[in-house]
């Protein structure tokens, strides 16, 4: 290889972590720990349906053998299975335009309209930033390996071309081929560089929705992890159906759901009224440099009870809060901010930062809208298991 | 340059097929070690999985025997600490600011017969923008084995002259060794332009014999102070009344904005007045840093300088360099990368950039600018040992932590989460995975140093012993069976008080025996860690205790069931260590032995 040198590309796309800055005084954290707990095997990414047929395929196709029978490289996997994910990203983007669904359609609308003189849509080029993990495998992989679709990871690296496939995974993929890939064979394009815009994606019908059956195995799946976790989806369910299909931690019943859930529905919304009144107020301070404002009740606040040691910034934040006068209370909660900054390797903010994410007043969801999609498109896990 | 084409960093440092991640030297500026370990060193080990496991398989999927990564940064607050990654890194240089990006990095075959170099020279920090979103410039080349010169040969030669300007550090010293090794016939190609072990200027002025360039070309972001002349001295031995200098700059806002001249460049007056001084014609253009959906994350921070010549050949400077004078003149330690090219492909390099000429008036760069030498702060060696018998992928280590001053005043003080550490006394701590950093404070600044951490010893594959996931989240078959049991049981119908009541094959309806589902339960001991306190207390009385009420209320076999439930809490204390502890003493030993008895069933299971 010769000396080469370029521009770096940026696709734009990146999952963000909880490291990131978001967090300015650790509540985020915790609310991730309750999201687990109420929502168990589900993530936030892991909301369409049709991410665990795409993943399940995906998988099928590249741990597949090559044509002499050989078992594929670690490398020829991930690219097959990539090319599998580009080819039914972009089958969307032509069907559905700014209506698609899965990450990296814009790229994938940028090259559809760069193919349009030749009628190739390239399957070699990433649709998003290290498109593995951040796009379906990384999203839906440990979900699937969840529901029983595939292996889960082993004590060491995961290998893609070590991921099989289990029973109801194949069930999917077939549910999810006679559906989607009728009369076409995407295990043949995921191995070109180039796929024929008009001659192959227009004949995937690349609909979000996902069929009868996908719905009915991945609700199966979910059933099965469910009876190992005190049916705690199959009670959301139950909830989103009493509540005409809403599913808000404000409406949830603690009546109905799992011991564990109730808990965690009392701490989570403990922790959105401590973000409310203590992180939008220090947010509010760093943006507008008026001074930290808080009412005295904030001592008084569930979360400090509730958290419990276990979560050590929660209950540091809670020792700042009850030691600090009233003059030394922003100050306090400041360095109590910084400390965390520092030790996490965020960026530590200063009133009077002008850093667009200051501003951001969200509050978090506990996965609860994940799955709501999820049941919105007809996953439906048995309410009386 | 080969453009339009464009390249991922974190694509070119992954493995080759067949090759592992062996030994490294990275240069930066600033490093997110938060970048790090999301990022660069998943790339580096090819890891693919997302969420809490990525960090954790990124742990161990390079040996802690081989060298590793060493990164070497300005330090300050231009580092930021975060999870334990054991095999990479960091330390930082003080002195002459540090500001070179390069790497050197070397791939192994398993059986370590064949060795790969890569080498990188280019204008990406190891942050998050850098590695992902930024429009920055990279130089790049690999080599396995042979003569032919080698840009990594340049950089190592660099490396080794930064080497003396610093402490003897072991894994700097294990680090080149390694590299040199993989290097070992190649020659230097001469393109490397450096200041890391020595002030010089990047971008060499013309020979005598040389006429003034037919044009300039500069890219790099409006960095230089309003005041700074040193710039444009640099260049100005290129520039005559006959050379078009074209300046392109990074526009904070859209193309549209951009077009109208409004405002949002920033460039020192300095640069633009002593670049006309030498009669050459200034052109400014705006690179648009917010595209077409709005997104704002492609800031230009690349670097380069292209000069074309009468003559019709031209040279292109790739790499660290800002346009200003500490970053030209080599003040700073900094590196580029020569290239001969054609002026049409400079052209299309440059047109690449989508940039618009700017018709408005550039704005006055801020006025604090950074300083060319970074002070030299206390420098502290932080290990942690951590415990035998602990889990890779435990919440907390405990361990043994050692913070031992290597060089700064006596007043150097260090944290650990918030609370003083005592230097060179070994202190009993618990580590957070995702927090493997102390904060040093010495004369009224603090800054952040990753700590060492060290696996047990009688433990070789501690960080690769992950927890598998099917044991956390779908309990096999035997497990299954005695849950369907439960629910069999549960959903019965009461048995009418006048009839006996067929509980075959067992006696209290369960097709498992008492003894053998408590066996059951032992053997899927680790799928017990997903159960709180309460939970487990309900499930232990679910599994165990299907007597009848009536049986309840008479006391049958309550003893028996007395004590199956103990074990099974005792079990459950184990991996749970908030709840109350067993009061009997064999059950607080059984609750201690469980450890024990995982780390032994995960040995027999390597073995």
């Amino acid at each position: 290889m010769a000396l080469k040198s370029a521009w770096t590309a940026s696709s734009g796309e990146l999952t963000p972590t909880s490291r990131d800055g978001g967090d300015p005084l650790g509540f985020r954290a915790y609310a991730n720990r309750l999201a687990r707990r109420l929502v168990p095997g589900l993530t936030a990414a892991t909301s369409k349906t049709r991410g665990f047929s795409l993943l399940c395929l995906g998988a099928k196709i590249a741990s597949q053998a090559d044509s002499d029978g050989r078992k594929v490289s670690e490398d020829v996997a991930r690219e097959t299975f990539q090319r599998v994910e580009r080819c039914w990203v972009a089958a969307q983007v032509r069907l559905l335009g700014d209506d698609a669904t899965f990450p990296g359609k814009r790229r994938a609308t940028r090259l559809m309209e760069e193919a349009s003189a030749t009628g190739e849509f390239s399957l070699t080029v990433p649709l998003l930033r290290s498109q593995l993990s951040s796009g379906v495998w990384g999203s839906y992989r440990r979900s699937s390996a969840a529901f029983g679709f595939i292996n889960g990871a082993s004590g060491g690296v995961t290998r893609l071309s070590a991921t099989r496939v289990l029973g109801s995974g194949s069930e999917l993929v077939k549910a999810f081929k006679d559906s989607a890939y009728s009369g076409t064979n995407p295990g043949h394009w995921a191995r070109l560089d180039y796929v024929s815009i008009d001659d192959v994606l227009s004949y995937i019908d690349a609909q979000s929705e996902p069929s009868p059956e996908e719905q009915e195995i991945i609700s199966k799946g979910i059933e099965s992890f469910d009876a190992h976790h005190d049916r705690a989806l199959a009670r959301l369910r139950g909830e989103f159906d009493r509540h005409g299909g809403s599913l808000t931690l404000k409406g949830l019943d603690p009546r109905h759901l799992s011991a564990d859930q109730a808990a965690s529905v009392r701490e989570a919304k403990a922790l959105v009224e401590g973000i409310q009144e203590v992180e939008f107020a220090f947010r509010d301070w760093i943006a507008d440099e008026n001074g930290l404002s808080v009412p005295a009740s904030i001592r008084k606040l569930a979360i400090w009870h509730l958290a419990g040691p276990q979560e050590p910034d929660i209950a540091r934040l809670s020792q700042v809060i009850e030691d600090s006068s009233k003059d030394m209370l922003a100050r306090n909660i400041l360095q109590h901010h910084r400390h965390l900054s520092m030790t996490r390797g965020a960026p530590s903010w200063e009133p009077g930062s002008e850093l667009p994410t200051v501003r951001q007043r969200i509050l978090p969801d506990f996965t609860l809208k994940a799955l709501r999609n999820l049941f919105d498109e007809g996953v439906r896990p048995r309410v009386d298991a | 340059m080969s453009m339009p084409e464009s390249v991922d960093i974190l694509q070119l440092v992954c493995p080759p097929e067949g090759y592992a991640f062996h030994a490294g030297l990275w240069l930066s500026h600033d490093v997110s070690w938060n970048a790090v370990c999301d990022l660069l060193a998943p790339a580096l080990a090819g890891v693919i999985v997302s969420g809490d496991r990525r960090v954790q398989e990124t742990r161990g999927a390079v040996s802690d025997k081989v060298p590793g990564l060493l990164i070497l940064h300005a330090g300050g607050d231009r580092f930021s600490g975060g999870p334990v990654l054991p095999w990479v890194k960091e330390r930082a240089i003080t002195g002459r600011r540090q500001h070179a990006k390069a790497a050197l990095l070397q791939y192994r075959s398993p059986s370590g017969a064949k060795t790969l170099t890569k080498v990188l020279v280019g204008s990406a920090n190891l942050t998050r923008s850098g590695l992902t979103s930024n429009l920055e410039v990279m130089a790049w080349d690999e080599r396995g084995s042979g003569q032919e010169p080698f840009l990594g040969v340049d950089l190592l030669r660099e490396m080794r002259k930064l080497k003396k300007e610093l402490p003897d550090l072991t894994i700097l010293r294990k680090v080149l060794t390694t590299l040199a090794g993989g290097l070992r016939d190649m020659r230097p190609t001469g393109a490397l332009m450096s200041s890391l072990g020595t002030e010089k200027p990047l971008i060499p002025g013309p020979k005598a014999s040389e006429p003034h360039a037919q044009k300039v070309v500069v890219v790099s972001p409006g960095f230089a102070g309003d005041t700074d002349t040193k710039a444009a001295q640099a260049l100005a031995p290129w520039c005559g009344p006959e050379t078009n200098v074209d300046i392109y700059t990074g526009f904070a806002g859209s193309r549209k904005q951009a077009e109208s001249g409004g405002p949002g460049l920033i460039l020192s007056a300095g640069l633009l007045r002593g670049l006309r001084k030498t009669g050459a014609t200034v052109t400014i253009h705006a690179v648009p840093e917010i595209n077409a959906d709005g997104d704002d994350r492609r800031r230009l921070h690349a670097k380069v300088v292209a000069i074309v010549m009468p003559t019709g050949t031209g040279r292109v400077f790739t790499g660290s360099a800002n346009c200003t004078g500490p970053g030209l003149n080599g003040i700073n330690r900094e590196m580029m990368v020569v290239r001969h090219q054609q002026p049409h492909r400079i052209e299309q390099m440059v047109t690449a950039l989508d940039a618009v000429p700017y018709p408005g008036r550039p704005e006055k760069p801020p006025t604090k600018v950074q300083s060319v030498q970074v002070p030299s702060t206390s420098v502290v060696s932080a290990v942690f040992n951590i415990d035998a018998g602990a889990h890779a992928d435990s919440v907390t280590w405990p361990g043994i932590l050692t913070v031992t001053l290597v060089t700064g005043p006596a007043s150097t003080t260090v944290k650990f989460e918030g609370d003083e550490i005592p230097l060179g006394v070994p202190v009993l701590v618990d580590l957070h995975p995702d927090r493997g950093t102390v904060t040093v404070s010495a004369l009224g600044k603090s800054h952040v140093v990753q700590i060492d951490v060290v696996a047990p010893a009688e433990d070789e594959e501690f960080w690769t012993s992950l927890t598998p996931e099917r044991r956390i989240d779908r309990p096999d078959r035997d497990l299954e069976r005695l849950l369907r049991d439960v629910a069999r049981v549960g959903t019965a119908k009461p048995p009418s008080s006048s009839k006996v009541v067929d509980k075959k094959p067992m006696d209290d309806g369960f097709s498992i025996p008492l003894s053998q589902r408590l066996v059951v339960i032992a053997r899927h001991r680790r799928a017990l860690r997903e159960y709180s306190a309460s939970g487990m207390r309900r499930l232990a009385d679910e599994y165990l205790d299907a007597r009848s009420p009536a049986e309840v209320k008479a006391g049958v076999r309550k003893d028996e069931l007395d004590a199956a439930r103990g074990t099974v809490l005792a079990i459950h204390a184990a991996y749970d260590r908030k709840t109350l502890s067993p009061e009997n003493p064999i059950l607080v030993s059984l609750r201690d032995a469980v450890m024990s008895f995982d780390k032994l069933s995960d040995d027999g299971a390597r073995d």
